[in-house]
């Protein structure tokens, strides 16, 4: 029996007012997936103020076809690549069914945000007789923290008794300001959807990291996860990697906090200052654009598995660096990556696929920063084996399969390939 | 050539955060400059900087044919981008020198582009 056609569309508005972004992808849209099964959309942060009109004329539009996304960093597609702009991916294929749901407080209690989503997709996927799974999930990604008034990314309060580091949860788990906490995401998904592949791109805004939006049909939040499910007769493929390798001798962590967020000291002396010495970097560094430097010097960890994952420093607070995921393990590895690493990792990942109908991939703001509008011989890669290809770039990227260890990591690669 | 076209472009950039001013310069023609609002407080010094472009073109010319593409300097805290179009044809963008750069430079390609597609028309 022929196999159905599986009809994927990606499509571009660079207009500026809200009604007419979702006038012109809808238009778009249209020609090729007049009826999509679902609908990813991402807009850049400079669209805040036009969800609404966005969400609803898409909405309006394709009625029943359910919406996830989010705001992103910039993104790549088959019309070129974008920082400032709005996309859509509309799939269409009829051996399909999806389901979509939020998780509000994912920075509180995530956990508690991924049974509430659980409960609502298993049930609508229950009787789905398609043999394959596959999750895409936006969470929020990390936010500029809020430690006893202060929003700043490097904080020096005079306080006692490690009072800094509390501080530091209450702004993260009742504030809902600082971690995305993903790597508790994509833990709690993989025990909640076992026999799914998942993978998950952390919402983000164009670097300054102080907001980030989650869209779900004409709805937009913050502090949530949005969640694709689908189940299909095409076995998908899905992996994660980076183009890092050491460039320095380990050092270990001897004290951290916050389930290894934090990091307290680093061969028993105050982490912060033993940092700048290990880099050779004067104090000055640590400023509020610190991002600026510390997205370009990621550090590693070995995970349970073995597997480097490198790891940003997000924060400074007193004589602590706060990691934007917690670690793993004792060890840290100072990391580097040329941009030719960054794309050959690529390449190479995909150097066996022969032409795909389409592949969906999350990567890491920081390496946007890094290759500029170098990220268009990214565009040259993916075109010469897709059909359809979007990728986002996110502030962090998490995957799960079936026997495999899920896990989260900065500066890295998520694809999924149909 | 359309210059209602190359000021949409150069209001787009202008628009996003982090450009202080930008512009669309060829040898020996007025400046094309956006309609909206520059951030760039010292006008002398934009003012110098469009002056001195004629300058840059020189060079432009005797290294466009090894494939110049780009000519950064720094001045105090601002970067300034000089894309070029042809060797007398340029993209000059002000931006501040920590900004989200690789970000921007993305958007400075897309507006290469697009000037090339409106000159070629």
């Amino acid at each position: 029996m022929k196999k159905p056609e599986f009809k994927a569309t990606v499509e571009v508005s660079r207009e500026w007012n809200g009604e007419k972004v979702a006038e012109e992808l809808v238009k778009k849209l249209k020609v090729k997936t007049p009826n999509p099964k679902f609908i990813l959309l991402f807009t850049t942060i400079h669209y805040e103020k036009e969800f609404k009109p966005i969400l609803n004329g898409i909405k309006s539009a394709f009625p029943d076809s359910p919406l996830i996304g989010g705001t992103v960093a910039g993104f790549i597609t088959p019309e070129g690549c974008f920082t400032r702009g709005v996309t859509c991916l509309a799939v269409d294929y009829p051996n399909m069914k999806v389901a979509v749901d939020v998780g509000k407080n994912t920075r509180k209690n995530p956990e508690k945000a991924i049974l509430k989503i659980s409960k609502n997709i298993k049930k609508t996927l229950k009787k789905s007789k398609w043999p394959f799974g596959i999750i895409f999930c936006i969470p929020a990604g990390p936010t500029l923290p809020n430690i006893k008034g202060i929003n700043k990314w490097v904080v020096k309060i005079p306080v006692t008794n490690k009072m800094e580091i509390k501080l530091m949860e209450i702004s993260t788990k009742t504030l809902q300001k600082g971690h995305g906490r993903e790597e508790e995401i994509i833990k709690y998904l993989s025990k909640e959807f076992k026999n799914y592949q998942i993978i998950s791109g952390s919402s983000s805004d164009n670097g300054n990291v102080k907001k980030n939006y989650q869209f779900l049909n004409n709805k937009f939040y913050q502090n949530s996860l949005v969640l694709l499910a689908i189940r299909i007769d095409i076995k998908t493929k899905v992996d994660i990697f980076h183009g890092f390798h050491p460039v320095a001798k380990p050092f270990k962590v001897t004290e951290s906090e916050f389930g290894g967020k934090i990091v307290c000291k680093i061969n028993g002396k105050p982490a912060a200052q033993k940092f700048l010495e290990i880099m050779n970097w004067p104090e000055k560094f640590f400023d509020e654009k610190l991002h600026r430097r510390t997205f370009f010097f990621p550090l590693g960890f070995k995970n349970k598995e073995g597997y480097l994952c490198p790891i940003d420093i997000g924060g400074i607070l007193n004589d602590n660096f706060v990691f934007s995921y917690s670690m793993q393990g004792d060890e840290l590895i100072p990391l580097t990556a040329s941009g030719y690493d960054l794309l050959n990792v690529l390449n190479n990942s995909l150097k066996k696929i022969k032409k795909k109908k389409l592949i969906i991939a999350c990567s890491c703001y920081g390496l946007l920063e890094s290759l500029g509008s170098n990220i268009y011989k990214i565009q040259q890669i993916l075109e010469k084996k897709f059909e359809a290809f979007l990728l986002i770039y996110t502030y962090g990227e998490s995957l799960y399969e079936p026997e495999r260890e899920p896990i989260h990591l900065n500066e890295s690669y998520a694809i999924v390939i149909f | 050539m359309d210059e209602k076209k190359i000021k949409k472009i150069l209001d787009d950039l202008q628009r996003l955060e982090d450009v202080q001013a930008c512009e669309y310069v060829e040898r020996g023609l007025e400046a094309i400059r956006p309609d909206v609002k520059i951030r760039l407080k010292d006008i002398n010094l934009w003012n110098l900087i469009s002056k001195t472009t004629d300058k840059f073109f020189e060079i432009a010319e005797d290294f466009y044919k090894y494939e110049l593409k780009k000519i950064y300097f720094e001045i105090g805290e601002l970067e300034v981008i000089l894309t070029l179009i042809e060797p007398t044809v340029a993209l000059i963008v002000i931006i501040s020198s920590l900004a989200n750069k690789g970000l921007l430079e993305v958007e400075i390609e897309n507006a290469r582009r697009q000037i090339v597609e409106i000159r070629g028309e």
